[in-house]
């Protein structure tokens, strides 16, 4: 009884509001510090602080009880004080059962689930069993038993975080194997780009990043090739198509014009070469049998084919495209590297191409440590040698590059860390390993929607990280997202949704328009306009908070218990005679 | 003594302009007492004339231009997604660049008008202010300088563009932008405002055949185009009568073919701006203050002079209201500025029911002086003080308003019980605390925490009831419900604290000045000390010098206050 009534008194309630004043000014500061997810685990969302709520409880509980019996002067008393229990009720009842997720609909797509704040690690066999393991902010470590077929498996998630970020560092560790790596700051003032890359030969995190495209320039690091570069200057094309035939060490360099093209064989130089059967087309498409047709004369696109001959009886065809130079060489035949003739056909045309065709820089490295490089558009060329801080043109647009290290052994390393501010850049990512009879198989980070599969004796093992997904009652279509602005500007002023709301359990459907502060209600879920994405690739879609808060209305009634409790309290009681006569 | 009473050095047409004034003052002053109260009603009355006057020179700034910029005013413009007089948009965009309200003592109209009449001249201006020093350093401008020309500042274009980059990232990333880059892109914003008044682009002022938007005559050709580059190119000649006639002209022309649906609003905001209503009403509120604190109980006629000019203040401070309202259309609850005025129309509204019911006239006198100190600090804080639309969240909401307004209104409350909590400290400060006067002053602090505290409950629980309705959770626990549950908390403790009777008078005035530092920590300072949650929405930044002001005035005041009541203890005890 003494605790009740200590537990009761209005003493303890004041020590209580004071404690619960300064708990929650302690962590709105902490959540400047370190985030709301922070302080929604370690105080909104922990155990310690429903129990301090729930003493709260118990503070109002007894005063209100050790006041039995009643007398008129406590109307008001017990009316607030009971609203604020059913409003701690309420909102106890929200914390353990309320339902929040997102669902994001493009225009036409269809959805029954929503995605929840929280994730999980999924781990399964093809056809086994889908353990699902809830990976919780800053918290411990967690071991799972994985009976799988090959054997029992030790999986550990040891670390979890809401948005993480790859960075990978490379380094130059001479005794490490030879690997060519060079960094490139390139710059475009016109094109708004202002980019540090790395150009990696032999990347083992990321297989292809020899090669980087930027918008429709393309850079890459190769060893520096062995031929001589063509002596052309590709900027003075010639006024009629021409067919280029070049050789260095053969001493061949023949232009032929191809408007004029003389008859029977012409003579490349003094190789014994011979060109053959040329043929121009200035609109070529390929017709039966692989050959070339023209589909008109205009110069759409150009081609030519022809042969060549040697003195000894080979015999090599070639094909070139003014538009699409590379295309022969990616099909190379065997039998046209014989000769080993570069080819390239020039046509007025490719002037006005060069605007649509891929500007190039080439970083070319040597056996011999020195660093080169080739940039090249249709239009410009451009090459040398390569030395670490100089800054170099490309030559297309106003693009211009500096090279900040270039290395011979280099060495790449992966490191996770959290992403910066809110974390909009990263993407959830959980740190796990599974060990079998204590031999270690796996051990890495786990990124959302990149699974990773991982042999565990003759069976594989699929691990992923994703969003809760819960199921909902109902399936939602979005038909048609709007975006209102305020006259003469691109500020918002409204967004809608038209949706098809469809409960195959009740064959039921709904056509509605969701609008911001005018949402949709079902069965108890409640559907909010929340967000949207307009994205001229991916077209429009919404994006809608889905909630079901059984709680809602205790917290309602109790809100307006309690301050009709008060308004008694306050406003009533000090006017009213009869409860000064109980005074007394 | 003979009294000579003079107005100091006033120059002799502003007398003339409050003639009224002028000439009743010197009748009665002749015929006045030698006595020292009558010295004191010279003082009210001098004053008094000195804050008439200055009402009237601050009203009349606004027709000091020519005629001509006074029919401008009406000019229909479409500006920030609405549209709104050319007063209004000249104002904005004036104040924009300059930071001042009006340049070269131009009033802004003139400006602009100046500007389309010769817009090759506009970005040789010097008018651009930049003030923050790093940030001409950086640009590598001189630093004893604040105003530079568009010319000037554009040759900085690349690193000024390079901090506005760097800044959108961090926004990008829910980082806060350091201050050189919100200042850059502060400068940013200024250079594309110029750049638009000499391109003509934000000159939205030719209606729409068809549609919402307004387009402009510089960017698109038509008659009416035509008509408004003509119009412009007369500004500034000789015959400004015919110039404010065609501008006239243009206006009804433009009502008509939007069917008249702008006149009323465009016509209102005009007036609006040239009435002043909010600084009439402050100098007003001053003046009462000053009246009802130094005026003796006997000077009856004082006395109601002074309740007369608070009522002069109250009309003013309602009609700016009324007006907000009326032009956008809105509850007038949108941003920090309406909110600022909206809450110190609640606190002088219940100061006179207070005074009224309890009899009590140092509410009233008390009441006055925080409006007018509120009113004040509205126009020194650098937030957003004309007339905007709002973003989706804000608009036409039922519980979004009933949640704003009635928390709005409990903060006035709270501040009157704050300026009572001073007034108490004050008397005791200078030995002037009576039992009596000490019991009349706590009956009326602890009713208005009690109001205070029940509007904030109710207020609170709407947002709640709003948050449910346009998100679907009732409480999440983001910064500002925390902080007004604090609030909230802080004077539930003092509630119960006073049902316990562990609560004396002087406690419970310092509690209500320090309960009002949570609700300035719940209003102002979660959004920009903190720097998080949903509820960013409708504010601006900084401002902060003048809350540290207010701060540390009132640490001096409760430490002085606080160190004169212990000095008086012993003292106490020992007689």
């Amino acid at each position: 009884m003494v605790i009740i009534e200590l537990l009761g008194s209005l003493t303890f309630a004041i020590i209580l509001i004071s404690a619960l004043g300064l708990t929650l000014i302690a962590s709105t500061v902490l959540e400047s510090f370190f985030g709301t997810p922070f302080v929604q685990k370690f105080f909104y969302q922990s155990v310690w602080f429903d129990i301090f709520l729930g003493f709260l409880a118990l503070n109002i509980l007894f005063s209100v009880l050790l006041r039995f019996p009643y007398k008129k002067r406590h109307t008001g008393f017990v009316i607030t004080h009971a609203g604020i229990l059913l409003l701690l009720a309420g909102s106890y009842i929200t914390r353990l059962a309320a339902i929040d997720g997102q669902m994001m609909l493009y225009e036409g797509q269809k959805k029954d689930a929503i995605v929840q704040n929280t994730y999980e690690l999924l781990a399964h066999e093809p056809n086994g069993k889908v353990v699902s393991l809830v990976l919780a902010l800053g918290g411990r470590e967690i071991k799972h038993r994985l009976d799988t077929a090959s054997g029992p498996l030790e999986l550990t998630v040891h670390r979890f975080l809401d948005s993480a970020l790859i960075k990978t560092n490379i380094v130059d560790s001479p005794s490490a194997p030879v690997n060519h790596a060079a960094l490139l700051a390139i710059s475009s003032q016109d094109a708004g780009v202002n980019e540090n890359v790395w150009l990696v030969e032999n990347n083992p995190l990321e297989p292809g990043a020899n090669r980087l495209t930027l918008g429709p320039a393309v850079f890459d690091i190769a060893e520096k090739p062995k031929e001589a570069p063509m002596n052309l200057t590709l900027t003075e094309l010639p006024k009629s198509p021409t067919l280029h035939l070049y050789r260095a060490d053969k001493g061949i360099d023949l232009s032929v014009d191809l408007q004029n093209i003389p008859s029977g064989d012409i003579p490349a130089g003094q190789s014994g070469l011979r060109v053959s059967n040329l043929k121009y087309y200035p609109d070529a498409r390929v017709g039966a049998n692989n050959t070339l047709v023209n589909a008109s004369n205009n110069s759409q696109n150009p081609a030519v084919a022809f042969d060549v001959k040697g003195s000894d009886g080979q015999l090599e065809h070639y094909v070139r495209f003014a538009l699409f130079p590379e295309f022969e060489s990616m099909h190379k035949k065997k039998s046209q590297t014989h000769f080993d003739l570069s080819v390239d056909l020039l046509t007025p045309a490719s002037l006005e191409a060069s605007n649509n065709a891929e500007p190039s820089l080439s970083i070319h490295y040597s056996r011999n440590g020195t660093w080169s490089y080739l940039s090249k558009s249709l239009k410009t060329k451009s090459e040398g040698d390569l030395e670490t801080g100089k800054t170099y043109q490309t030559g297309w647009m106003d693009f211009s590059f500096r090279a900040e290290s270039l290395l011979n052994h280099a060495t790449v390393s992966k490191r996770i860390e959290r992403a910066p501010g809110s974390g909009k850049d990263g993407s959830p990512a959980a740190e796990v390993s599974v060990t079998k009879n204590g031999k270690v198989l796996f051990n890495d980070w786990v990124l959302e929607d990149n699974p990773q599969t991982l042999e565990t004796g003759g069976k594989k093992l699929v691990l992923m990280v994703r969003a809760k997904n819960l199921k909902i009652p109902f399936e939602l279509e979005l038909k048609n997202f709007r975006k209102i602005d305020y006259p003469g500007t691109r500020q918002p002023s409204a967004f809608e949704s038209d949706v098809i709301l469809t409960d195959p359990k009740e064959n039921l459907t709904l056509s509605k328009t969701i609008s911001m502060n005018h949402p949709l209600d079902y069965k108890g879920y409640r559907i909010f306009q929340s967000s949207y994405i307009q994205d001229p690739m991916s077209g429009r879609a919404s994006v809608f908070t889905v909630a079901n808060n059984p709680g809602i209305s205790l917290i309602y009634a109790g809100s307006f218990i309690t301050f009709l409790g008060a308004f008694f309290v306050f406003f009533i009681a000090p006017y009213s005679s009869m409860l000064k006569e109980d005074k007394k | 003594m003979k009294n000579h009473f003079r107005f100091p050095n006033r120059p002799p047409e502003a007398l003339f302009a409050e003639g009224s004034y002028s000439k009743i003052l010197p009748l009665r002053c002749a015929g006045s007492q030698d006595d020292k109260a009558a010295l004191n009603s010279y003082i009210f009355r001098t004053l008094l004339v000195w804050f008439i006057l200055l009402t009237g020179v601050f009203a009349s700034t606004c027709e000091a231009g020519p005629i001509a910029s006074h029919a401008a005013q009406a000019i229909p413009i479409q500006h920030a997604g609405r549209v709104k007089s050319f007063e209004a948009f000249s104002r904005q965009t004036v104040e924009f660049i300059t930071t001042k309200e009006s340049w070269q003592r131009q009033p802004a109209v003139n400006v602009i008008l100046k500007a389309l009449s010769n817009k090759n001249d506009v970005a040789n201006w010097p008018w651009v202010r930049v003030s923050y020093k790093p940030l001409l350093a950086e640009l590598g401008l001189p630093a004893d300088k604040q105003y530079f020309s568009y010319h000037e500042l554009v040759n900085s274009f690349d690193k000024i563009e390079t901090l506005v980059k760097k800044s959108q990232t961090k926004r990008d990333q829910d980082l806060r932008p350091s201050k050189l880059e919100q200042e850059a892109e502060s400068l940013f914003s200024k250079l594309m405002e110029v750049k638009h008044l000499f391109t003509g682009e934000s000159i939205l002022v030719v209606p729409p055949s068809n549609g919402e938007v307004w387009t402009s005559p510089y960017k698109e050709e038509s008659l009416l185009a035509a008509n408004f580059k003509a119009l412009m190119s007369l500004y500034g000649e000789k015959d400004q009568a015919a110039f404010s006639e065609k501008v006239k002209a243009w206006t009804n022309n433009v009502h008509e073919l939007t069917g008249g649906k702008f006149r009323r609003a465009v016509d209102l905001e005009a007036r609006y701006y040239a009435w002043r209503p909010f600084q009439n009403a402050w100098i007003a509120y001053l003046a009462a203050f000053l009246i009802f604190t130094f005026s003796k109980k006997k000077h009856a006629r004082v006395r109601a002079l002074g309740i007369a000019i608070l009522a002069w203040a109250i009309f003013f401070h309602t009609l700016g209201l009324i007006l907000r309202v009326v032009i956008l259309n809105r509850p007038p609850v949108s941003n920090m500025y309406e909110s600022m005025i909206f809450m110190n129309w609640i606190l002088i509204v219940t100061a006179v029911a207070f005074s009224i019911l309890k009899k009590n006239s140092a509410v009233i006198s008390i009441g006055a002086l925080i409006s007018a100190i509120v009113m004040i600090y509205g126009n020194l804080l650098p937030i957003e003080t004309n007339l905007e639309v709002l973003t989706p969240v804000l608009r036409s909401n039922y519980w979004l308003t009933m949640h704003v307004m009635t928390i709005v209104a409990s903060y006035g409350i709270f501040a009157l019980a704050m300026g009572l909590g001073h007034r108490v400290l004050f008397l005791h400060f200078i030995n002037k605390m009576t039992k009596e006067e000490e019991k009349r002053s706590d009956q009326v602090i602890y009713r208005t925490i009690e109001i205070g505290a029940l509007l904030l409950g109710i207020g609170t629980g709407l947002g709640g009831v709003w948050a449910n309705e346009s998100w679907g959770r009732f409480w999440g626990w983001d910064p500002k419900e925390t902080w007004a549950l604090i609030t909230f908390l802080g004077y539930l403790i003092l509630i119960h604290l006073n049902h316990a009777k562990l609560i004396k008078p002087y406690t419970l005035a310092v509690s209500a000045i320090l309960g009002f530092l949570l609700v300035l920590m719940t209003w102002y300072g979660v959004n920009f000390v903190l720097g998080r949650g949903l509820h960013s929405y409708g504010q601006g930044s900084g401002g902060m010098i003048w809350v540290i002001y207010y701060l540390i005035f009132e640490a001096l005041f409760l430490g002085m206050a606080l160190l004169k009541k212990r000095s008086h203890l012993p003292r106490k005890k020992h007689s």
